[in-house]
Order: C-alpha cells, then structure tokens, then sequence
C-alpha cells in the first residue's frame, strides 16, 4: 500500500472562521425595551466579537458573543422577574379594592 | 476602522434546524402573547404595567421609554405609533427585523444566511447614539414620549 499523506482538515482555514453570533438584536432588545445597564454591557462585548474572529481569536469571540447573550438575558430575566412580581401586586391589590 | 465582511451563506444539520425552528416558534408565541395583552389590555387605561422605574425615580426619560406605548400603538394599527413614542426604537428596529427574518430563515430552509461582520466602531457610535439619545430626549420634546 502506498503512504497517503493526511489530509489537511479544514477547520482551522484562517480565511474562513466560523460564524459566531454577537447576539445584537438581543442587546438592543434589552437595551431598548428592558434594563438599560445591561444591554449596554451586552452591546459591549458584542462589539469585540467580529474584532476577536477577525485575527483568527475563534475561542475568544465566542466568549464574547456567550457573555453578550448572557448578560442580555439577566437583563431580561430581571425584567421579566419585576414585571411578575409587580403584575401580583396588582392583581393582589385589585383583589382587595385597594386599586379600581 | 475595521471593514465590513461577509461571511459565505452554510447548510445547518438536522439539529441546528430544529434549534432555530424552537426558537422561532417560541419567538412568535413571544410576541403573539405580547400583542394580545397589549390590544386587550392598553396600558394607558389598565394600570397593569409597572411603567419605567428609571423614570419613576428620576423623572427623567430613558432610551426605553416610551417603548411599550409605541408598541401598543402599533398592534392597535399605527404603524408610526413608535416614532411618536420612541424615535431611536423605531431606528433600531431593523436590526432586530433583521436578526429574525435569518432565524425564520434557518428554520425554514435550514440554511444560515452569509453573516455581515459588522466593525467594532459601528457598535461604539451605537453605543453613543443609545447614550446621547438619552440625554437628549429630555431637552427635545420631539424625542420624549408622549403621555
């Protein structure tokens, strides 16, 4: 049998990173609609992901986009936990007459 | 300055497909629920939303305010009800139309659209626009929301 060279995998093509998502609209959701501070920070770290991806950081993008869409969920995970608790207070204060 | 990239269009597998298919789903559930409490319950006449609590503390405006009337104006038919209320909402939106339209598109074609790697100085003049904007909006009437 002949000796085949091994081929070259592909995954490493520094001309082709892969696609990592910097999780934008989901910031500015937050931003927008929720809890400002963080979708702020969220934006911020979106904004170094590209950068990262461009000079070849492929782990270092992806720990922004991953910290991009963590701090936009805490954003909205904290609003949706405030609008819980205070749709039970309202409720509960219109259940005993207090509001309407 | 960075430039601006794209990178080419790729096939998802079977299961990145059924991930973008359960996101869209619960995205339109999302905004199904979103649209009907807003149509039935409008928060001008129910007291039923908490309001911005930057602005119950402050008095001031924030980039946020607004959002939720202009919204509500839109699922009652007032498709510039978010201009009037929250112009850079209104600005930003396409963004958000954007995201979606390449999830629907992954869950329907199973196929990820090439992705626009956008330089970082277009998110720091966002950054500024998001931070100017509220400021601002408290000296121009025309930015503020309208009660």
């Amino acid at each position: 049998m002949r000796n085949i060279p091994a081929r070259q995998p592909h995954t490493n093509d520094q001309s082709k990173p892969p696609y990592v998502d910097t999780h934008l609209a989901k910031a500015i959701l937050t931003a927008i609609l929720c809890c400002m501070p963080f979708g702020i920070v969220a934006i911020v770290y979106a904004s170094s992901v590209n950068t990262k991806l461009l000079v070849g950081d492929i782990a270092g993008a992806k720990e922004a986009s991953n910290k991009a869409n963590i701090w936009s969920n805490w954003g909205i995970g904290i609003g949706a936990v405030f609008m819980v608790v205070y749709f039970a207070f309202i409720i509960t204060m219109a259940l005993m007459g207090e509001l309407y | 300055m960075g430039a601006w990239k794209l990178l080419p269009g790729t096939r998802l597998n079977a299961t990145e497909r059924k991930r973008a298919m359960l996101q869209v789903v619960t995205g339109i559930s999302i905004l199904a629920i979103i649209a009907a409490v807003l149509y039935f319950l409008p928060p001008s006449e129910t007291k039923l939303f908490p309001g911005c609590p930057w602005h119950m503390l402050t008095g001031t405006y924030c980039p946020g305010c607004g959002s939720v009337r202009g919204v509500t104006e839109i699922v009652n038919g007032n498709l510039f009800g978010l201009w009037n209320q929250n112009p850079l909402a209104m600005v930003l939106a396409p963004i958000i139309i954007y995201a979606a339209i390449r999830k629907v598109v992954e869950a329907v074609a199973a196929y990820q659209m090439p992705a626009i790697l956008t330089p970082q100085w277009v998110y720091v003049v966002l950054l500024i626009m998001i931070l100017a904007y509220w400021v601002l909006r408290n000296f121009i009437p025309y930015l503020a929301p309208k009660p």
